[in-house]
């Protein structure tokens, strides 16, 4: 990992605050002529902490020796990547002296420009120090281990490359939450309960889908508050997980006519769906407590990878802070590994694992 | 180069029969690799429909046989002069012209096996043992590709062999947990996923082990097992309790079930449904009715509030020979799913007794007789035959001429999709960006 230090201890910082973390995402050109995706940049470190109405929102991080370029073009980049990835703020940590005037530029432009040393004053003061984490996500032995999944276990490739890439150039929640679903059923058919490697990785792919539940539950929840019957939801949720109600009847139209005669009386829907419903209306009783569900997946699913066992104690933080994480943990996780068609014992793993969780 | 031959070791009769298997699900598509497979399929599947049937007007039998048996009009000959030659038809001949056949195919002595005999004279090549063996293997239980190695064979055959069975769709090569895993969807048409997962779960061993008791108890209710950990004495483990409780409850197409006040819902077990070569389309619904009428008695005999049934054959036989059951306070609950697929009605002879009258058609009937005969042999039998081509063979010729016009015309028509490609539809959708 090149500035490894740097990286790890802006992760350490965003698990202190309990913001979802990311290490080394690809980032995509938005348009495209070749056949395949092509990477146009990357980001060091991110997280996703909530917004004042629940929404998750980006936090980019850049760590850099930097040594043939200004710390004002480092800004200068951060603040495109802001634009183009309609990000909220982004950190730049480097490990040299900065001029005071480009750190007063970069402040006009929502980037926070530290050294190591004005960074470490700058955390200190902004998360509680004192507070005692073990995190799987906090070592670098288990993001290391993570990455070695496609080269491993080469037709999960897709899976990995979901959580690194994909995810992250996708537009919206509701696309986020489809193209994981589909992704985990495409991939399905890899995936061995007994391998621990793929444990993680479908847990961390359940945490990133959790992320874009996340968004639409407090999207529902602000436009409709609490929906007063099932009718009401299924409808709201079926324009809104396709893209509007013109788009939806065109791709409900399009499926009758090639679909199979005994599936033109059902509606287009996520797998499920009378199971997917249940699971919002039930988050929405306390929709900011799923804020927490997508870390406390990760937590968990790096807690799973085959490096030196050791003894964790942040899932037990993170479910401390409200009793409906943990709740809302496991409903999520039976939904997702029902539609997702997986085999059994990962549903029984994963709701093992979060009840054992106090 | 690996000796092929010690590894043929089948008996004619299951010889015979996978050659009718693999014949049936080729369904007229030519393999260059294979000479006697499709013709000793074709003599079985010909022997097998004119059973007992009057004299056949040669060109009549002869569309017949092209139009459902997929059997090439320029061979017919060829195999119609085999079946001569084993004495299961005599032919009525002007010169070299064959006017009419007439069937002797027997009844008491098994057609599998005497065909078998004839084709071993003949002698399979190394290839067709191979496919043999394969799919002799795949009856048993879904694999490991990489089980099939051990058969013995050159590596270079093995995955032509395999090919070629993809290709002709009695072969299936299916991921699950990241290992590819053989199934054929002639033994295993229904769910063959889920056996595909709990083949790279358990390993084929095991499925087989679990097939093999269930097979010998057909209709053994879930619910039991898992409380006497055992079907019909013999014990199973826990982790098998899981793998059977996965059979019933995550396939597709569920077991039979029945549900009384006093024991619940109760799934009862049967083996895989076969496909076409052994279960004829045509038989479907009278395979399900056999197994509702065993869950029936199952559950009577092993599940009863009251007075348990001591043996169900008996109570079958007795159906058979009578038309009806004594009434009993507990038929209602019991025989009710019956009802509903109209094998019988539910009579009330008052006090909350009741009776139960089998309606007496030909479709009821052949479903007590297989009942009876999965109860007391556990295998299937006789459901192979396609009905309609039984009918085309004995009405006159303009009916087949008709049927084989229509066909030609229906061919045109939409084409439908499985539940498969459904689902991968649905999937593609997931994915649309919106």
């Amino acid at each position: 990992m090149k500035d490894r230090l740097l990286k790890l201890r802006l992760l350490k910082y965003f698990l202190l605050n309990f913001w979802y973390p990311e290490m080394e995402v690809n980032i995509n050109s938005k348009e495209r002529m070749s056949p395949a995706p092509k990477y146009i940049t990357d980001v060091d470190v991110l997280a996703l902490f909530p917004d004042i109405t629940g929404d998750l929102r980006l936090y980019l991080g850049d760590c850099k020796t930097l040594k043939n370029q200004s710390p004002i073009a480092r800004v200068l980049w951060m603040k495109g990547l802001l634009e183009y990835m309609k990000a909220d703020r982004g950190l730049i940590l480097l490990s040299k002296e900065i001029e005071k005037e480009h750190q007063l530029s970069a402040f006009h432009l929502k980037v926070q420009l530290f050294t190591d040393k004005d960074f470490e004053v700058y955390s200190k003061n902004t998360t509680d120090y004192l507070l005692e984490i073990n995190a799987a996500l906090e070592l670098e032995d288990n993001w290391l281990e993570f990455a070695t999944a496609p080269k491993k276990f080469p037709p999960l490739t897709g899976l990995f490359e979901y959580g690194r890439t994909i995810f992250w150039n996708e537009d919206n929640s509701r696309q986020q939450l489809r193209s994981g679903i589909h992704q985990l059923r495409i991939s399905r058919r890899e995936l061995n309960p007994a391998t621990p490697l793929h444990q993680a990785l479908v847990l961390n792919h359940l945490s990133l889908v959790a992320v874009a539940l996340n968004n639409i539950i407090v999207h529902i929840f602000h436009k409709y508050l609490l929906p007063d019957t099932k009718e009401d939801l299924d409808r709201e949720l079926k324009i809104f997980i396709y893209g509007g109600i013109e788009n939806y009847h065109l791709l409900n139209e399009l499926r009758k006519r090639i679909a199979l005669p005994s599936t033109e009386e059902k509606d287009l829907e996520l797998p499920q769906w009378n199971s997917f419903l249940e699971l919002i209306r039930t988050s929405l009783e306390k929709p900011l407590a799923f804020n927490l569900v997508p870390l406390l997946l990760k937590e968990i699913a790096f807690s799973l990878l085959p490096t030196a066992p050791k003894a964790y104690n942040y899932a037990n933080l993170i479910v401390k802070k409200n009793p409906f994480i943990k709740t809302y943990a496991i409903r999520y996780t039976e939904y997702m590994c029902d539609a997702g068609g997986l085999p059994p014992e990962f549903k029984e793993l994963f709701v093992n694992k979060l009840h054992s969780i106090s | 180069m690996q000796p092929t031959k010690s590894i043929f070791i089948m008996n004619f009769e299951d010889s015979a029969s996978k050659c009718h298997d693999i014949q049936v699900s080729l369904d007229g598509r030519e393999v260059p690799d294979f000479e006697l497979i499709p013709k000793v399929g074709m003599m079985v599947n010909l022997a097998l429909h004119i059973r007992g049937l009057a004299t056949i007007d040669y060109v009549q039998l002869r569309l017949v046989a092209s139009h459902y048996f997929g059997i090439p009009t320029f061979i017919f000959k060829d195999i119609i002069n085999s079946l001569a030659e084993v004495e299961f038809v005599s032919l009525y001949t002007h010169g070299k012209t064959v006017k009419s056949v007439t069937p002797k195919v027997p009844y008491f002595d098994s057609v599998y096996a005497k065909i078998g005999e004839y084709a071993d004279a003949t002698g399979f090549s190394e290839p067709e043992k191979v496919a043999l063996t394969i799919l002799e293997k795949l009856a048993q239980s879904p694999t490991e590709k990489s089980n099939i190695y051990s058969i013995g064979a050159e590596k270079k055959i093995l995955d032509r062999n395999v090919q070629i069975g993809i290709d002709g769709g009695y072969i299936m090569n299916e991921r699950a947990r990241g290992k590819d895993i053989l199934v054929s969807p002639l033994f295993f048409s229904e769910n063959y996923q889920l056996f595909a997962d709990l083949a790279a779960k358990s390993g084929a061993k095991t499925i087989q082990r679990i097939l093999t008791l269930i097979k010998d108890s057909q209709g053994w209710p879930l619910s039991l097992i898992e409380k006497t950990k055992s079907i019909n004495g013999t014990t199973v483990t826990d982790d098998e309790i899981a793998l059977i409780k996965r059979l019933a409850q995550d396939s597709v197409i569920k077991p039979p079930a029945i549900t009384t006040p006093h024991a619940g819902h109760n799934y009862f077990l049967f083996p895989p449904t076969p496909g076409n070569s052994k279960l004829n389309l045509s038989n479907k619904e009278i395979y399900e009715r056999a197994m509702a009428l065993i869950s029936s008695v199952r559950q009577g005999q092993l599940l009863a509030q009251r007075y348990p049934i001591k043996n169900p054959l008996w109570i079958l036989s007795s159906l058979k020979s009578t038309g009806w059951l004594r009434p009993t306070t507990e038929t209602k609950v019991q025989y009710q799913q019956l009802a509903i697929m109209r094998v019988g009605r539910i009579v009330d002879t008052g006090n909350g007794w009741h009776k139960f009258i089998l309606i007496d058609t030909e479709e009821n009937v052949r479903a007590l007789d297989l009942a009876i005969s999965l109860l007391s042999t556990g295998s299937i039998a006789n459901m192979e035959i396609d009905q309609e081509a039984r009918i085309a063979l004995q009405k006159d010729q303009t009916y087949i001429e008709s049927v084989v016009s229509a066909n030609k015309l229906r061919r045109k028509e939409k084409i439908e999709l499985d539940e498969q490609t459904t689902e991968e539809i649905d999937n593609l959708l997931l994915k649309a960006s919106l």
